[in-house]
């Protein structure tokens, strides 16, 4: 244990040069993609709803919530490009989904499922790429496919099945509302201060 | 815990080296999202009529009892968006100072005399301040240099308040706590009262 510890001490003292590298060729572009739906406030907040909404289900309901944001992001990836005011679109959307998890978490089953493929579409809009090499731009939509629909399901994960195995799912179910009814004040004065921005530009 | 303390000698070596090491600061100037967020998470905290109300919304919410010490603070932040957008939008609420000393004499009251209204009364109450709190809030957001970051603060300080007055609320389970609380709605309702008279 001692050699060990005298071990981990000099390696992490060893002054070494980093080499940053692209392991494979056009990774970079992935990596672009699986964090794009993360890298502005709309479509972060709306990530962050729907996988707070989907987490709110219990397992057996994921497929049927899951399937139509991954459905409805290619789809929207198929006719994505700039579309004025989606931001806007997206806070919107980020409300319904907020107030479901905070006043009727796990129920409204066909609203809830009808919220999240709004989300998935909307993410899919906005997660298709400038034009360039065909090739460049299909690992980026890959990377924001993998992106979007991993971290949906991570949060399913932590709010079902993690979290749940060390905390009272009640409590859980409870934290998840909480969250949930912050993220609707933000999202719904975003919206708001979105409007006023565009009157006083008109 | 006997691993705990052989693995302690060497994790203080590491912080030690990691604190001993040249660093370059990295100076900010306060704006943008971190600049917006520590604007609007000292917003409510700094305004001593607001602390008194959101901290008196998770005391009472403790009196209430299940479900209502939860329903409030998922609630509270719904109403008081609805009051900061009115705020944004520049639309006219009377009042609003007066709603906000009044909430704090309101709640700290119901607090002293430990009153257990209907939760859709109790709801309502609550809302109807909510209001006002928002609004005062969202008014003041349109001029600050990062938006986001100015409610992602106060909403996340607004939540943190009430959750330290349920923290303290949960004492009424004790007979002493009890008193503890009943006391501090009453020094809530008499500040809210210095708030109207313009004394504080």
């Amino acid at each position: 244990m001692r050699r060990l510890s005298w071990l981990t001490l000099a390696l992490v003292l060893a002054p070494t040069q980093v080499h940053a590298h692209g392991a494979l060729p056009g990774i970079e572009g992935f990596y672009t993609g699986l964090i794009h739906p993360f890298s502005e406030p709309a479509p972060a907040l709306l990530m962050l709803s729907v996988g707070a909404l989907v987490g709110s289900f219990s397992s057996e309901r994921y497929v049927w919530l899951a399937g139509p944001f991954a459905l409805a992001m290619l789809v929207g990836l198929v006719f994505g490009g700039g579309i004025a005011g989606i931001d806007g679109v997206m806070l919107a959307v980020t409300v319904g989904a907020t107030l479901l998890v905070a006043l009727a978490p796990g129920r409204l089953f066909l609203a809830a499922a009808f919220v999240v493929a709004a989300g998935g579409l909307l993410i899919g809009l906005i997660s298709l790429p400038d034009p360039g090499p065909t090739r460049d731009r299909v690992i980026t939509v890959l990377g924001s496919l993998v992106g979007a629909n991993l971290f949906v399901l991570y949060v399913f994960s932590l709010a079902q099945v993690a979290f749940p195995e060390r905390i009272d799912a009640k409590w859980v179910t409870l934290g998840l509302r909480i969250v949930s009814a912050w993220m609707c004040a933000i999202a719904a004065l975003l919206l708001a201060l979105r409007y006023v921005q565009i009157e006083e530009t008109a | 815990m006997k691993s705990f303390l052989r693995a302690l000698p060497l994790g203080a070596a590491i912080l030690l080296i990691g604190l001993l090491q040249a660093e370059h600061a990295f100076a900010h100037t306060g704006d943008g999202f971190g600049g917006g967020f520590v604007s609007g998470f000292t917003h409510p905290i700094l305004g001593w009529d607001h602390v008194a109300a959101m901290v008196a919304v998770g005391l009472w919410g403790a009196f209430l009892g299940r479900p209502a010490i939860w329903i409030l603070p998922v609630v509270f932040p719904l109403v008081m968006a609805f009051g900061a957008i009115l705020g944004v939008l520049g639309l006219p609420v009377p009042g609003v100072e007066t709603g906000i000393a009044l909430s704090a004499v309101v709640l700290g009251a119901m607090i002293v005399f430990a009153a257990k209204p209907p939760l859709w009364m109790a709801g309502g109450l609550v809302g109807v301040f909510a209001i006002f709190h928002g609004y005062a809030h969202g008014a003041e957001l349109p001029a600050t240099a990062d938006a986001l970051g100015y409610v992602v603060g106060f909403v996340i300080s607004t939540g943190l308040l009430h959750l330290i007055g349920i923290a303290f609320g949960l004492l009424v389970k004790w007979p002493g706590g009890r008193a503890a609380v009943r006391g501090a709605g009453g020094v809530i309702s008499l500040a809210g009262i210095a708030f109207l008279a313009g004394w504080a």
